[in-house]
C-alpha cells in the first residue's frame, strides 16, 4: 500500500511530467525519490521533513545524482557526497525530488545562463522565471515541488522568489553551511530555502541551519525558532521603511511596498522612513567582489579533477585554455576576465580593494540602524516584476541591474526574506523584500507570516500563457 | 582607461580562458560598459574606511587538526597515504 510520503512524491513526479517540458525547472528528477518516500512511509526514517518533496538547485551537490551548475562544463560529474545543507534536509526526513535549473554556476539573474536552456515563468512562460535559482523558484510556484533549496549570492534566492510569487530566503552569512555548495562567491553565497509558504521555509531552514564542522564559516549561534515565528505577528516591531529606494521602480513595485508597509503597521508594526545612503554602491562594489571571488573559485574548473576535459595535445597549459574556454559559457567568462582584472597587478587597488572599502560603508548602514533599535528593513526585492526572454541578454550591465536591491544583503551579510505581495494588473507577482540583523531571521519570518495572512499565496496554473 | 582587445587577451592568460579571435572585441565592450558603470566608486571617499573582506562577526570555528581516514603505523611519527601517482 503506498503511503503519503509515496503519494507525495507521485503527485510532484506528475506535475513535473506535466509542466516540465514548458517550463524547464528540473535539469533531471531522482531516481531514488520513491525508493527514498517508501523509506518514510515504512517508518525507517522518521524527522520535521518527513516525506517532504523537495527540489535542489544544481549547484548543490547531491551523493549519486548529476550536479552540473549549469554548464556543459561539470556534465556528467556524479558527487561522491551531499551537500551539508541536502544531507540535513535528507536526515530530517525530506526527499530529494530532483535537481533545478540554473544560470551557469548561479552567474545570472534570469535562468537564461543555462547550458541546457532556460526556465521560464509558470506565470507567464514569455518571461524569465528570475535567477539564478530560477529552476527552483519556478519548481514551487508551478506546484512541482513545495519547496525548493536555492543558493544566493547577489540575489539568486530572492530575486526568482519575486519573479515566480513565492517565498525565498537568504539566510545570514553563516547560518547554513556551505559545504558542498559549489562555490561562487565565497564571502557571499548562502544557501536559503524557497517555498510557497513561509511556514514551509521556516521549516526547511530550521532543518538546514546551524554549524558545520566542514565549513569553517558557519555560525555556532543556535537555530533560529522560525517555524514558531511565523505566528507571532508584528506586534511590537520597529521596521524602517527605505521609501527613498523607490523613485525609478516600477509603479506596480512601489505600490506594493507601501501597501505592505501599512498591513504591517495595521498588525501593530511601528514604520518608520530610513535611508541606507550607501544602497546605490551594492551593484558595483558587489560586480567587483563577486567576480573577484569568482574567479579564483572557477580556477578548479580546468579540465584535470571534474567534468570535462578538452585537451588539444599541446601540453597542460593548453588543456586549461580549452577546457575552460570550450567549457564555460559567455556570461562565466565575462565574470572571470573582470574578476580577473579586477585582481590583477596595477589595478587591485582601485577596484577590488576599493570595493573591499565601499562594502564596509553598505554594511555600516545596516548596522546603525540595527543599532538604533530597528528591527527590520522593507524595501522592494526587484526594481519591476518578470521581464520577458531575451529582454535583457544582450546587454550585461542591464541584467546585473536587476539585483540592484537585493546584493546589499549579501555584502552586509545581514538576513533577507522575499514575501509575495498579490499581483500586478497585467497577473505577474508584486514581492516585497525584509531585511533584519545578523541571525534574526526570526524577524523576517514574523513579517512573512502578517504578510501572507494579508496576500494569500497561490500556485500558478500549469496551463498560463497557453491560448 | 578604457578596456581594449589587448588587455582582454592578457586578461584571458591570466585566467588560462581560451576567446574565440572574434570575441576579443564584444568582451572589451561588455567589460569596459561594467567598468565604465563600478567607477562611480572614485566618488566615494574611503580614505579613512577599513575594508570589509568577508563578514564573520566571529574568528573561523577550526576543528581539531588531526588526521582522517588515515592511521599512523605503530609508534611512528608519519602515517601512509595511498598512492596516487603510478610506479
Amino acid at each position: 500500500m503506498s503511503g503519503a510520503a509515496a503519494a507525495a512524491v507521485d503527485a510532484c513526479l506528475a506535475r513535473i511530467d506535466a509542466g516540465n517540458p514548458k517550463i524547464f525547472a528540473f535539469l533531471r528528477t531522482d531516481p531514488g525519490a520513491r525508493e527514498a518516500a517508501a523509506a518514510v512511509d515504512a517508518g525507517r526514517v522518521t524527522g520535521p521533513l518527513a516525506g517532504i518533496p523537495v527540489a535542489v538547485k544544481d549547484n548543490l551537490l547531491t551523493a549519486g545524482l548529476e550536479t552540473t551548475c549549469g554548464s556543459r562544463l561539470l556534465e556528467g560529474f556524479v558527487p561522491s557526497r551531499d551537500a551539508t545543507a541536502v544531507a540535513r534536509m535528507r536526515a530530517a526526513g525530506a526527499i530529494v525530488l530532483g535537481k533545478t535549473n540554473l544560470d551557469e554556476f548561479a552567474m545570472g539573474s534570469s535562468t537564461e545562463n543555462s547550458a541546457f536552456g532556460p526556465t521560464r515563468n509558470p506565470w507567464d512562460p514569455t518571461r524569465v522565471p528570475g535567477g539564478s535559482s530560477g529552476g527552483s523558484a519556478a519548481a514551487v510556484a508551478s506546484g512541482m515541488a513545495p519547496c525548493a533549496l536555492g543558493s544566493d549570492t547577489g540575489g539568486s534566492v530572492r530575486q526568482p522568489a519575486a519573479f515566480c510569487g513565492v517565498v525565498g530566503l537568504k539566510p545570514t552569512y553563516g547560518r547554513v553551511s556551505r559545504s558542498g555548495l559549489v562555490a561562487f562567491g565565497s564571502s557571499l553565497d548562502q544557501v536559503g530555502p524557497i517555498a510557497l509558504r513561509a511556514v514551509d521555509a521556516a521549516r526547511l531552514l530550521e532543518a538546514i541551519a546551524g554549524h558545520d564542522p566542514e565549513d569553517a564559516s558557519s555560525a555556532v549561534e543556535p537555530s533560529p525558532e522560525a517555524v514558531a515565528a511565523c505566528g507571532r505577528g508584528v506586534g511590537g516591531m520597529r521596521i524602517g521603511l527605505a521609501r527613498h529606494l523607490l523613485p525609478g521602480t516600477d509603479p506596480e513595485v512601489a505600490s506594493a511596498v507601501e501597501e505592505a508597509a501599512a498591513r504591517l503597521e495595521a498588525a501593530g508594526a511601528a514604520i518608520e522612513e530610513i535611508e541606507l545612503p550607501n544602497a546605490r554602491h551594492a551593484i558595483p562594489v558587489y560586480y567587483l567582489v563577486a567576480t573577484a571571488e569568482a574567479s579564483s573559485n572557477l580556477a578548479r574548473f580546468d579540465g584535470v579533477r571534474y567534468g570535462v576535459r578538452v585537451d588539444p595535445g599541446e601540453g597542460l597549459r593548453a588543456m586549461y585554455r580549452a577546457t575552460r574556454g570550450r567549457g564555460f559559457g559567455d556570461e562565466v567568462k565575462r565574470r572571470i576576465l573582470l574578476g580577473t582584472f579586477a585582481l590583477s597587478e596595477g589595478y587591485y587597488d582601485a577596484y577590488y580593494g576599493k570595493a573591499m572599502r565601499v562594502r564596509t560603508l553598505v554594511r555600516r548602514d545596516f548596522t546603525r540602524l540595527y543599532d538604533a533599535g530597528f528591527d527590520a528593513i522593507l524595501m522592494p526585492t526587484v526594481p519591476a516584476p518578470a521581464f520577458r526572454l531575451g529582454e535583457k541578454t544582450a546587454d550585461p550591465l542591464a541584467m546585473y541591474l536587476s539585483d540592484v536591491f537585493t546584493a546589499t544583503a549579501n555584502l552586509a551579510g545581514v538576513p533577507a526574506i522575499s514575501v509575495p505581495c498579490g499581483r500586478t494588473d497585467s497577473g505577474l507577482p508584486r514581492a516585497v523584500q525584509l531585511l533584519a540583523r545578523d541571525f534574526d531571521e526570526e524577524s523576517l519570518f514574523r513579517a512573512a507570516g502578517v504578510l501572507e495572512s494579508v496576500f494569500p499565496p497561490s500556485l500558478a496554473p500549469l496551463d498560463a500563457g497557453t491560448a | 582607461m578604457p578596456i581594449d582587445e589587448r588587455i582582454v587577451r592578457e586578461v584571458a592568460a591570466l585566467a588560462h580562458l581560451e576567446i574565440e579571435e572574434d570575441r576579443a572585441r564584444s568582451l572589451a565592450r561588455d567589460l569596459e560598459s561594467v567598468l565604465d558603470y563600478v567607477r562611480s566608486l572614485d566618488e566615494v571617499d574611503v580614505s579613512s574606511v577599513p575594508p570589509t573582506p568577508h563578514v564573520l562577526r566571529a574568528a573561523p570555528a577550526s576543528r581539531p587538526d588531526e588526521p582522517r581516514g588515515v592511521e599512523p603505523p605503530r609508534g611512528a611519527s608519519w602515517f601512509e597515504v595511498p598512492r596516487v601517482i603510478p610506479e
